[in-house]
């Protein structure tokens, strides 16, 4: 059974950089387990981006396109990180008692974070005037008197917002 | 992929509706002029019928998740810190850590996250929506189901990404006229001026042409000559072929006014395509395949066409509630008990 390398030389560029980028993750994070992970899925995404545009990725400074995808995912894994503990320090704060399995408990995350995409780069005053209007359903006179802030304003908040996301999905 | 982008002013107007409509109470006369601006214009539909997605879209709550809880959990999250964003951008400076910054973000926006905001237009399961595109045709989309409008220059096109569509095609008002086509992954269907419903599936491509005529033409057979679909025929599209197929037993377009048209149904098969526009749960017991159905059914009221059935059919309705979804469940009544002496 022939079981050589991929020509594109994967496998020299996963044994010369991974534990390199270990030990780089494991210092960001501070945990051998969560660094091992980010960096099987860092090698992951570079062989995905290598087998979908084979030509435009030449390797002559691997390290860099390694660290380039792993800020990208510990930023991600520190931001699902965030969302979810205030996932969970909202739920703490129902009235009525939650349970959730793991499986629901990783799709509302998931979903929260798509959101969160979405909102980011929002002020936080202008993203929390559109949640309450357009997830909580309050109308723009209901969001001032919670927020004190004039109607005006938080109606321009919103149009803000929507823009925001109409121009984030468009660009996907 | 090309998008069909109205200018930014109309979207800002379409916006600027929408504050006047959604978010807070609007009277007649508001509503008027905006159905006339509407109106005026595909574009404006056009901006209006993106925004609305969108707004849907970040409403798309799983089970579990109420819109207080995710607002509330959103609002809290702290901001992304600025340093964090600052480090993404500035990796070192050379150009080659410029180049790896956009193959990175390029990946990360392909994970699986992303996806369902990509589809240009999705329905949930029991929800169904009615689209007019920039040319005039009318695109019905049925339950769980997910399209992209892929207008351009050259081609009107529409790829089924998942579930099914009626198209209600209009001539190209373009002075070179572009076909238009629906593109799924077993292949190509060109419309011939007509309408017509395409479901697809996990196997095949079901086509059903109710007007005119529609040319099949399979993805792994570029070279072959079409083969063409004329009206009240049905055609099954796999990568390799296009076949007849058997006219299914219930009105393939009725579902887009939201009823389920059948005759001589087997139950179980009318249970199987009722649990498709359910929300929730629908499952059934063996030993109801002797039944036959013939009738319109509701698609918006599950429980209720169920209860129906329950009154002509020997038949036990079961709700359960599973604690973030409902959940039915159809079986046969039991004989009535022996009367106890």
């Amino acid at each position: 059974m022939s079981t050589a390398a991929p020509p594109d030389g994967f496998s020299a560029l996963y044994r010369d950089h991974h534990r390199w980028l270990h030990g780089w993750l494991r210092r960001r994070l501070n945990c051998t387990e969560q660094a091992a992970d980010l960096a099987q899925d860092t090698f992951l995404r570079l062989h995905i981006a290598r087998q979908q545009r084979q030509d435009a990725l030449s390797l002559r400074e691997p390290r860099a396109y390694l660290t380039a995808i792993a800020k990208n995912l510990l930023a991600s894994h520190w931001r699902r990180q965030e969302i979810e503990r205030a996932y969970l320090a909202a739920l703490a704060a129902r009235p009525e008692p939650t349970a959730a399995s793991e499986e629901a408990r990783l799709e509302i995350l998931q979903v929260l974070e798509r959101i969160d995409a979405m909102l980011d780069r929002l002020k936080p005053q202008v993203r929390e005037a559109f949640l309450l209007a357009h997830l909580e359903g309050m109308t723009c006179q209901q969001v001032a008197v919670r927020m004190g802030l004039s109607r005006a304003t938080i109606e321009r908040h919103i149009a803000t917002a929507l823009r925001h996301c109409y121009i984030q999905t468009m660009q996907g | 992929m090309s998008r069909p982008a109205p200018p930014l002013e109309t979207v800002d107007q379409a916006i600027q509706w929408m504050i006047a409509l959604h978010y807070q109470p609007a009277d007649d006369d508001t509503r008027t002029r905006f159905e006339t601006w509407r109106a005026a214009d595909p574009q404006h539909a056009l901006a209006w019928q993106q925004l609305q997605d969108i707004g849907n879209g970040l409403r798309q709550l799983p089970a579990g998740l109420s819109p207080q809880l995710a607002s509330s959990a959103l609002a809290h999250a702290a901001p992304r810190t600025a340093a964090r964003r600052r480090a993404l951008k500035t990796l070192g400076g050379g150009s080659a850590a410029v180049a790896a910054l956009g193959v990175a973000l390029w990946i990360t926006r392909d994970t699986p996250a992303w996806r369902p905001l990509l589809a240009e237009h999705r329905t949930r399961r029991g929800e169904r929506r009615t689209l007019t595109l920039a040319d005039g045709s009318t695109l019905h989309l049925g339950t769980d189901s997910a399209v992209d409008i892929d207008y351009s220059p050259q081609q009107r096109r529409i790829v089924l990404r998942q579930g099914e569509i009626l198209l209600d095609s209009a001539p190209d008002s373009h002075s070179v006229p572009r076909p238009l086509l629906v593109a799924t992954r077993h292949g190509l269907l060109h419309a011939l001026g007509t309408r017509f419903t395409v479901r697809l599936q996990a196997d095949a491509t079901l086509l059903h042409v109710l007007q005119d005529r529609v040319a099949l033409h399979p993805a792994g057979q570029p070279a072959a000559a079409p083969v063409i679909a004329t009206a009240g025929q049905a055609f099954r599209l796999t990568r390799e072929q296009a076949v007849p197929a058997d006219i299914p037993p219930h009105d393939p377009a009725a579902w887009a006014d939201g009823v389920l048209s059948v005759r001589d149904m087997p139950l179980p098969r009318l249970l199987d395509e009722l649990a498709r526009h359910y929300p929730g749960r629908l499952q059934y017991a063996d030993g109801l395949a002797p039944f036959t159905v013939s009738g319109t059914f509701q698609l918006d009221d599950i429980p209720r066409t169920l209860a129906l059935l329950a009154e002509s059919l020997p038949l036990h309705i079961e709700a359960r509630s599973v604690w973030w979804r409902d959940s039915l469940h159809v079986s046969r009544r039991p004989p009535p008990a022996a009367p106890v002496r």
